[in-house]
C-alpha cells in the first residue's frame, strides 16, 4: 500500500514536471478551408524550453481533428517544418513523435500548415499537437464552411411525340449532382412551361399553343413512387455528407388539342441551402 | 363587421403563409432546355358507316329528282393539325354521287378523284348527306354504294 503510494506520488511529480518542460507560442491555431485543394499559408510557433527544464529533446504527436458532428479529419492533414530535416513531415498516425525542440537548444521555430488535400463534412475540427514529456499543446481549429456545388446534365433534352396524344418521357435523363459536404440542401425543379416555337399558320389560333406546367412530370430514377406534377416546384433533399446525384426524367401528356410542332421551354433547377 | 374583417384577414394572411413553399438561400441554379417534337398525328374512326342503299329506279326518278339522303354514318375525325379528307363511293358504276358534311352549308361535292373536305386542328364527330343521280343506263334494281375515307394533314 505503501509502495503505491509513494508510485503514485513519483508519477504525479514527474508529470507536473514534464507540464512545465516548454511553453508554445501562440498557444491555438485556427484556420478555415473554403474550398478542397486551397493552399494555405504556413503559421510561425514558438517552442521555448522552460529554464531548468532539462535538455532534452522535446517530441510533439498529433490528435486527431474531431468535428461536433463526430467527423475525423486525421493526423496527417497538419505538416510541420521543424528546421530539423530539409522538409515538411507530417504523422502518419497518432503514436507518431515528431522533435520540434532538439536536445539541448532552448527554443525553435516551427512552421505549420495544413495539408491542401484537408477537405471533409462541414464542422469545426478540434484537436491538438501535444508533447507528452514537454507537458505543452498547441490547440488546432480547422472550420470548414458548408460547400454544395450543382451540377446538371445534360443542358438539352428532347422528347419525341410520335404516336399522337399520350405520355412521353424524354429521350434523354437529367443527371442532378450536388456536390455538397453537408445534408442541409435541397434542389427544387420548376417551369412556366413550353412554347410553341415559330409562327404557327393563321387559323391555329384556337390551338393551344403551350404546354403547360400541369402537363409536365419529374420522374425519379430508382423511386418508382416519384412521379410528380411541376405545376408546383419539385423538391429534392439533401441527405449524408458526400453529396448526391438523382437522375430524373421529364414526362409530358399531351392531346389532341396541343398542335404539331416543335415546343420548347426551361426546366429550372436551384440548388438552396436549408 | 371590423372584426370579422380582421378575422377574415388574418386566416388569409396564415393560409398565403403556410401554403407558401418552404425556400432557403439561393447558391447555385442550371437549367435543362426542353424541346418536344409533335409531327403531325391523326386519327379517323368510322362510327357508323356511310353507305346508302337504295333500289333503282327510286320513286320521283320520273320527275327527274335525285335521291337525297340525309344524316348517314357516323365518323370521328381527330387531328393536331389541319387535315383534309378525300372519299371514294364504291359500287357506284352508272351513279353520281355527291356529298356534304351533314348540317353545313357547304355545297354538294361530287365524290370523286377531286373531292376534299378541310377543317381545322381539332375534334369532330359527323355524319353525311349523300345525293345520287343516275349516270347513262345504270342496271335497275338494289344496290349499297359505300364511301370510304382518307384522312391526311395538310
Amino acid at each position: 500500500m505503501a509502495a503505491c503510494l509513494i508510485g503514485l506520488v513519483f508519477v504525479s511529480a514527474s508529470g507536473f514536471a514534464q507540464r512545465e518542460k516548454c511553453v508554445v507560442d501562440p498557444p491555438e491555431l485556427h484556420w478555415v478551408v473554403d474550398r478542397p485543394g486551397e493552399d494555405m499559408a504556413p503559421v510561425t510557433v514558438g517552442v521555448y524550453r522552460n529554464p531548468g527544464a532539462g535538455s532534452g529533446a522535446i517530441r510533439f504527436r498529433m490528435t486527431n481533428l474531431v468535428s461536433e458532428n463526430g467527423h475525423v479529419l486525421p493526423p496527417d492533414c497538419i505538416e510541420i517544418y521543424s528546421g530539423y530535416t530539409d522538409h515538411w513531415q507530417s504523422f502518419a498516425s497518432r503514436s507518431d513523435h515528431l522533435v520540434l525542440l532538439a536536445s539541448g537548444q532552448t527554443s525553435n521555430e516551427i512552421s505549420v500548415r495544413l495539408s491542401p488535400s484537408v477537405w471533409g463534412p462541414a464542422g469545426i475540427y478540434r484537436g491538438y499537437l501535444e508533447s507528452a514529456n514537454g507537458g505543452a499543446a498547441i490547440q488546432l481549429t480547422v472550420e470548414i464552411p458548408r460547400r454544395a456545388r450543382l451540377v446538371v446534365e445534360p443542358s438539352k433534352i428532347s422528347i419525341t411525340a410520335g404516336l399522337g396524344p399520350g405520355t412521353y418521357r424524354t429521350n434523354e435523363k437529367i443527371s442532378i449532382t450536388v456536390d455538397a459536404n453537408h445534408p442541409n440542401w435541397t434542389v427544387s425543379q420548376s417551369t412556366d412551361g413550353l412554347k410553341y416555337v415559330g409562327d404557327p399558320k393563321p387559323g391555329a389560333a384556337a390551338a393551344k399553343l403551350w404546354i403547360e406546367p400541369e402537363q409536365l412530370y419529374v420522374r425519379l430514377e430508382g423511386d418508382a413512387k416519384f412521379v410528380q406534377n411541376l405545376t408546383r416546384p419539385v423538391m429534392l433533399q439533401g441527405e449524408g455528407y458526400t453529396g448526391k446525384t438523382f437522375t430524373v426524367w421529364i414526362e409530358c401528356s399531351l392531346g389532341w388539342e396541343h398542335l404539331a410542332g416543335n415546343y420548347e421551354g426551361a426546366i429550372d433547377i436551384i440548388l438552396a441551402q436549408k | 363587421m371590423g372584426a370579422l374583417f380582421r378575422s377574415v384577414l388574418l386566416a388569409g394572411l396564415l393560409l398565403a403563409v403556410t401554403a407558401a413553399p418552404a425556400a432557403g438561400r439561393e447558391l447555385s441554379r442550371a437549367a435543362a432546355t426542353v424541346r418536344i417534337v409533335i409531327p403531325a398525328a391523326q386519327q379517323l374512326t368510322i362510327v357508323e358507316l356511310v353507305e346508302l342503299s337504295s333500289a333503282y329506279p327510286w320513286d320521283k326518278l320520273d320527275r327527274g329528282l335525285p335521291l337525297v339522303v340525309s344524316d348517314v354514318g357516323l365518323m370521328e375525325i381527330q387531328s393536331n393539325a389541319d387535315w383534309i379528307l378525300t372519299a371514294e363511293a364504291l359500287q357506284s358504276e352508272g351513279f353520281r354521287v355527291y356529298a356534304r358534311i351533314h348540317n353545313s352549308k357547304a355545297d354538294w361535292q361530287p365524290v370523286n378523284a377531286l373531292s376534299f373536305w378541310t377543317g381545322p386542328m381539332g375534334s369532330y364527330e359527323f355524319s353525311w348527306d349523300l345525293k345520287i343521280e343516275p349516270a347513262g343506263n345504270p342496271e335497275p334494281g338494289g344496290r349499297t354504294i359505300h364511301l370510304v375515307f382518307t384522312l391526311s394533314h395538310i
